[in-house]
């Protein structure tokens, strides 16, 4: 009888302590009931050494997500990381007053456990999530520990789903699903914001400009909403731009046809994510003489004699004596630089800057190699291009 | 004797097939490259019926107010699944307009309908023109349609079968073209196709099958599989060939310092035909490099007036045409430009 009893007892006690375990503390500051909290900047977790740098980052970008999914304006991680020197955020007055940030949210994660024991398995993830205002007074503060079980010991009656959700318990997997909900649980605490003032995100670019500053090198800079995210977007990929004055944003790049080619697009995004974009139409000239397989090199006398091919005769290069006609495109303008090594590996040196597409090197008799390169007038290189022997036309 | 014996047997044991939730079902149909950094808006979802008319999620389960069994979604399934759409997305490479961004703005746009709950018309959402809620609502390049064609939690006694059916569409603002689709319906049971243990086990797993977070679990799952194809490192090309690599790669910074008036140069051997950037730290990242000769790759930044930083690494990276990306530290050390 006394056994059963304190059998009971010991039950009603684990229960109770998984309860605890299971649903999160939280505390809400009278500041922050209302929904006056609206936009968030996420600083940089804190974590226990042990625990996996990429796991907290992804734990960061969950919440991140979830903040966002409840209707939070959360400011780009790129401007926390640029003015916060420490997790504290010891700058975060310099954030509230440019973007008007009402709440920084602090994430201390304290453990992330996995314990597989063959028959079952046990994953936890354990932190605390506060946010606080400009002078780093908590606001709201959840604690939270989201865990899961399975396995047949934890599906004892089950047998299948047991076996199912054991298989199922692959680290990678298993963390997605636990940080996905710990972060959700988390983010579900908060107040909800009222609603958001759409002006209070609107960014615009005003106008572009292109600068060449080298043969190649060019400043891209757009005038733009200030105290947003400048870049440039080339080949799918976001370059960034400063900003240098009041919505000023600048970059130097170094480009060549190909690149000019595809659309290059200037992007401005809103520290909260909103973004607008412009082409950027205005990039000058990067035309340059097409020299692939027009480049030849043959025998006069003692010395080798260069000759650059302009137009093409059945499909064939052939030397044409002239500068390149319109047949192909026209080079008469550009500088046609030669370089010459003693092996076809290299080095090459430059050894002539000539304007004709013919030129003897008298300079030396025995074997070289050649590469030539054409310069147009604003100074754009082509591709080197090896001289090779000419096939005679029949 | 078979006749009268078999005859109760084998619909007992096809209802067994079609409880045992294991009749997943999964169509996809992509029709852009996921790599590009389209931006898109998620519209709020809308439960739909069999008609495809928009409908009133029906949330009033008794099992949701006991305790311990299951607890009552704190959002409509349809806000719910918006959420795991918005998730998933985070992790492909379209850029996503934040959805406090396109909830304030949908309101402000005659999408609102404050007697419904998420308060829109979502009838005149999942009908709306993409080039409009792009132009005129939103500044994106496509839009996201989500329905949900099933939310249902059955209990059939000794078993329980809950089932999702999602269809997500994205759809291009400039014309109208598909971009992707995905249909999906799959379900999940519990009670006696997976083994009961015990008498009580047969009455009692199913009454715990009407948990709601098994149907939660069950959506978040089937998100996920339908949004794969957007995800760059599962595209079936991958298998075909190798990613992008490099072999070399240097900078002209010499003992780590920059000019303020020389360009600092870098230089990578990698790829042919590819995408190639560098960065410095995480303060001026993705210049775009040239290929001056196959597989030789240059790149110049000449810093700006306002530019200084301090010990910075050098990474070069290269992409190719599926968006993989490998990514190299160069190894002659950090560099800093200090302005006195």
């Amino acid at each position: 009888m006394v056994l059963s009893v304190f059998r009971v007892l010991l039950l009603c006690c684990g229960f109770l302590l998984a309860l605890q375990g299971c649903s999160p503390k939280v505390s809400i500051a009278p500041a922050a009931e209302g929904g006056e909290l609206q936009t968030l900047a996420v600083l940089p977790p804190e974590y226990n050494a042990k625990l996996q740098r990429e796991k907290v980052e992804a734990i960061r970008d969950s919440l991140e997500t979830e903040l966002r999914n409840r209707g939070f304006v959360v400011l780009a991680d790129r401007l926390v990381d640029e003015l916060c020197s420490s997790p504290q955020c010891p700058e975060r007055s310099q954030l509230a007053e440019r973007y008007q940030v009402d709440g920084f949210v602090s994430l201390d994660l304290r453990s992330v456990s996995r314990a597989n024991f063959l028959a079952g398995y046990y994953n936890a993830i354990r932190g605390i999530m506060t946010i606080s205002d400009v002078n780093a007074t908590s606001l709201v503060s959840v604690e939270h520990t989201q865990s899961e079980r399975g396995g047949l010991l934890f599906h004892s009656g089950q047998v299948f789903q047991g076996l199912i959700s054991q298989v199922e318990n692959t680290e990678e997997k298993s963390f997605q699903r636990l940080s996905a909900k710990f972060a959700e649980t988390l983010a579900s605490k908060v107040p909800k914001p009222q609603a958001l003032e759409t002006n209070a995100v609107t960014v615009a670019i005003e106008s572009t400009s292109v600068k060449r500053i080298q043969p190649q090198l060019f400043e891209i800079c757009i005038d733009a909403t200030p105290n947003s995210l400048g870049s440039v977007l080339i080949n799918n990929r976001r370059s960034t731009l400063r900003e240098i004055a009041n919505g000023r944003y600048c970059g130097t790049f170094f480009l060549d046809r190909s690149i000019v080619e595809n659309h290059i697009m200037a992007e401005l995004r809103s520290p909260f994510g909103n973004a607008v974009r412009k082409e950027i139409s205005s990039l000058p000239e990067l035309e340059v003489c097409d020299l692939d397989n027009k480049v030849f090199v043959k025998k006069a006398g003692q010395n080798s004699r260069i000759e650059v091919a302009c137009t093409k005769v059945d499909k064939r290069p052939v030397i044409d004596g002239s500068l390149c006609g319109s047949n192909i495109q026209d080079c008469s303008k550009d500088k046609l630089f030669v370089f010459r090594s003693p092996t076809r590996l290299g080095p090459y040196l430059k050894v002539a800057e000539v304007r004709s597409p013919v030129w003897t090197d008298s300079a030396r008799s025995g074997k070289a190699f050649y590469q030539v390169v054409a310069v147009s007038p604003s100074g754009v290189w082509s591709l080197p291009e090896d001289a090779s022997e000419p096939k005679e036309k029949k | 004797m078979c006749r009268l014996g078999c005859a109760p047997v084998k619909p007992f044991l096809a209802l067994l097939l079609l409880l045992s939730g294991c009749v997943g079902k999964f169509k996809h149909e992509l029709g852009f490259n996921p790599g590009e950094p389209i931006r898109v808006a998620v519209l709020p979802a809308a439960q739909v019926d069999e008609k495809g008319q928009v409908m009133e999620p029906d949330n009033d389960y008794l099992i949701d107010n006991v305790a311990l069994i299951s607890a009552r979604l704190k959002e409509t399934p349809a806000a719910f699944v918006r959420n795991l759409v918005q998730n998933e997305l985070t992790k492909s490479g379209l850029d996503l307009v934040s959805p406090a961004v396109v909830d304030a703005n949908l309101s402000h746009s005659g999408y609102d309908d404050l007697k419904a709950n998420p308060p829109y018309n979502l009838e005149k959402i999942l009908n709306s023109d993409p080039k409009e809620i792009c132009s005129r609502v939103l500044s994106c390049d496509a839009v996201v349609y989500t329905k949900i064609t099933d939310w249902d939690r059955n209990y059939y006694g000794i078993q329980t079968v809950n089932s999702v059916g999602v269809e997500i569409t994205i759809v291009s603002a400039s014309d109208g073209r598909v971009l992707f689709r995905t249909t999906a319906s799959d379900s999940e049971s519990r009670g006696l196709t997976k083994g009961p243990t015990g008498i009580s086990d047969v009455v009692l797993e199913p009454i715990r099958g009407l948990d709601n977070e098994i149907i939660t679990d069950l959506a978040r799952r089937t998100v996920s599989k339908m949004l794969a194809p957007l995800k760059v490192e599962n595209r079936p090309e991958f298998l075909q060939s190798s990613p992008p690599a490099i072999y070399a790669s240097a900078h002209d910074a010499r003992g780590g310092t920059l000019s303020t008036s020389e360009p600092l140069i870098v230089v990578a051997s990698a790829t042919p035909k590819q995408d190639m950037f560098f960065s410095i730290g995480n303060i001026i990242e993705n210049i775009p490099m040239v290929e001056r000769d196959s597989g030789h790759y240059i790149g110049k930044y000449l810093p700006l007036s306002t530019d200084s930083f301090n010990d910075q690494p050098v990474y070069v990276a290269v992409t190719d045409q599926f968006g993989r990306v490998t990514k190299q530290k160069i190894g002659t050390g950090a560099i800093s430009l200090i302005r006195n």
